[in-house]
């Protein structure tokens, strides 16, 4: 069972200031977001969000071995960005980590702009800007969309690792090696990044398959060739 | 395949993950958690050492908290869709053209 198991980031890694700075940030981004993301909306948007938040918080019960003691879970970022796009996947996200922290007890309540910060902003934006980068990849066949969710997959959870990293630059309580800190927490969710580009391939593979037009990432007309493909 | 037939086949696959699937979930820690121990030793069931982990603090509704698991983690991932579905629902109603 996974429920003593915290997975999200507790009250009192951070100190006050710290988490209040982060709070800011959240909120400022989710604002934006919201602002943002309204351009995207259409009539397929709501149900997908729906569903993938459904999704992503099974998932995130699903800790998966990677190094002996060690377990990882799906952080989602790449997923949403790719499926919803930047701004509407990070709300979609945002819900998952609320819901965890208030109902679940997972993530602490004065660390939760720094989860929402690395997990449903910070993620998914990166996961978003490789999969942008690599978008004439993903849109050349249908290999080529699974590597790139991977890759994004993978990058979006180190790059959400080296935010918790900035975050205890900033405002760390324990007197420890930043430099050795940062090489674990960076080091193991490069492992973890593996999972998470693998649960991201295969799960942006499954809707590829049957319903290509509600990917974000290439909604064109080009999408249909790859039903075919 | 149909919006209704996906949505279908999606919900089903997510309650087996949720209800289903979960309870065999590996109870290690996970990687952050792993990490900010690092530097500490459990062996004599406190953390000694100096390590990120020894400032957590308990969750101020830990004694509220559901169960990661079965029924509760239903309940959460329906509640988590019907949030994001009405949330996103709610930007198109306010962001439709007049």
């Amino acid at each position: 069972m996974t429920a003593s198991v915290a997975m999200h980031l507790s009250d009192g890694v951070l100190d006050a200031s710290t988490s209040v700075l982060f709070g800011a940030v959240a909120v400022a981004w989710l604002a934006v977001a919201a602002a943002r993301g309204r351009i995207d909306v259409d009539d397929r948007t709501a149900p997908l969000a729906g569903l993938l938040a459904a999704f992503l918080f099974a998932m995130q019960l699903l800790n998966f071995p990677v190094l002996p003691g060690v377990s990882g879970h799906l952080y989602g970022g790449a997923l949403a960005a790719i499926l919803l796009g930047p701004w509407v996947g990070a709300l979609c996200l945002s819900v998952v980590v609320v819901i965890q922290a208030l109902l679940f007890a997972d993530g602490g309540l004065t660390a939760l702009g720094a989860n929402m910060t690395n997990m449903a902003l910070l993620g998914t934006a990166v996961g978003f800007a490789v999969a942008l980068a690599a978008r004439g990849l993903a849109r050349r066949s249908r290999a080529g969309l699974l590597a790139v969710a991977f890759l994004a997959g993978l990058v979006s959870t180190v790059a959400a690792s080296a935010g918790f990293v900035v975050e205890y630059a900033i405002g760390g309580q324990a007197d420890v090696s930043l430099g050795g800190l940062a090489g674990v927490v960076i080091g193991v969710h490069a492992v973890i990044g593996i999972g998470e580009g693998v649960i991201t391939a295969l799960a942006v593979g499954a809707i590829v398959r049957v319903r290509p037009d509600l990917i974000y990432l290439v909604r064109t007309s080009e999408t249909r060739e790859l039903v075919a493909a | 395949m149909s919006t209704g037939r996906f949505a279908l086949v999606a919900v089903m696959v997510i309650a087996v993950l949720a209800v289903g699937v979960s309870a065999f979930a590996s109870a290690a820690p996970d990687g952050l958690e792993w990490a900010l121990q690092d530097g500490c030793s459990t062996a004599s069931g406190e953390l000694g050492g100096t390590c990120p982990a020894q400032h957590e603090q308990e969750h101020a509704l830990g004694a509220f908290a559901l169960d990661g698991s079965g029924l509760a983690a239903g309940a959460g991932t329906a509640l988590v869709l019907l949030l994001a579905w009405g949330g996103v629902a709610l930007m198109r109603r306010r962001g439709a053209p007049e």
